[in-house]
């Protein structure tokens, strides 16, 4: 079995991007909580912005976008 | 010569074309949701249904928490450089944000230290209600999954010392980085259903 050819990853300028992205979300949370008008709609926004985090770290920080487009790859071929 | 034997005989493809070891490091991260799962949803399962104080509300600080919650994420940033660094060749880069990352998880350590005894000096301990046995048992795991990693990256970091990571070592921080990056999504959650969702 011959390995698959590695995937590059993302840059750092991707990396350094998707951090800044993630203080954002960080800071929205926050602000979410305190802002008292929007206690109504509070769980929604913090899990919708929980996930965008729990997202981005994934596919971004641990590859699993490229895992998977690699391992897809590989099954393909394989298939053939 | 040696060192391309070495290096083949660590990276074995499995049927899915990944590295066996990422492999299995998936497998066990897989058990690991479960675990933080079961925990989470006991927390929740429990959530306001405690007798006596102290409630969350009263004893939760936010933004001492915001802060160690940042921590903590830019961690994996620097996690993702330090992997970045050794798969270039890059010593100076791996040295510096190997050590940049269990530092800040370090200082997260110390904010929930100090979290746990503000708590326990204000009456929030184990056994005194719901919460706070659901809270300590969740964020205790939590704590300890981090001191475990942070174990973890100073020994890479003193590989990296020893110029013993080269590009070829690059999967061994992989998964130590998967690891860290695991720690940090499971904060994630906690961090909205427990101390935002109150």
């Amino acid at each position: 079995m011959e390995p698959t050819p590695s995937h590059p990853h993302p840059s750092i300028r991707t990396y350094l991007m998707v951090g800044a992205v993630l203080t954002v979300i960080t800071a929205v949370e926050i602000s979410v909580f305190y802002i008292t008008a929007l206690a109504r709609y509070l769980a929604p926004m913090l899990i919708v912005l929980s996930a965008a985090k729990f997202s981005l770290v994934v596919m971004f920080f641990m590859h699993l976008r490229l895992t998977t487009a690699s391992s897809g790859g590989s099954l393909r071929a394989r298939s053939r | 010569m040696i060192a391309e034997i070495h290096a083949g005989a660590h990276a074995l493809p499995t049927s899915t074309g990944l590295d066996h070891r990422k492999m299995g490091f998936w497998a066990f991260l897989g058990s690991e949701c479960m675990f933080f799962g079961s925990l989470i949803a006991t927390y929740m399962v429990y959530k306001g249904k405690s007798p006596s104080g102290p409630q969350p509300h009263e004893i939760l600080n936010i933004p001492l928490t915001s802060i160690s919650t940042f921590v903590l994420l830019m961690s994996s940033l620097l996690m993702v450089l330090a992997l970045a660094a050794v798969q270039r060749g890059d010593r100076l880069g791996a040295k510096l944000w190997l050590f940049g990352t269990p530092f800040f998880g370090s200082i997260f350590l110390a904010f929930q230290v100090y979290e746990f005894t503000t708590f326990v000096h204000e009456g929030l301990t184990l056994q005194v209600n719901l919460f706070g046995g659901t809270f300590f048992v969740l964020t205790g795991f939590h704590g300890a999954h981090v001191s475990v990693g942070v174990v973890w990256l100073l020994s890479l970091w003193v590989m990296a010392l020893r110029n013993r990571l080269t590009p070829v070592d690059a999967t061994i921080v992989e998964i130590a980085g998967l690891y860290w990056h695991f720690v940090d999504i499971v904060w994630i959650v906690i961090f909205t259903f427990v101390y935002l969702l109150q």
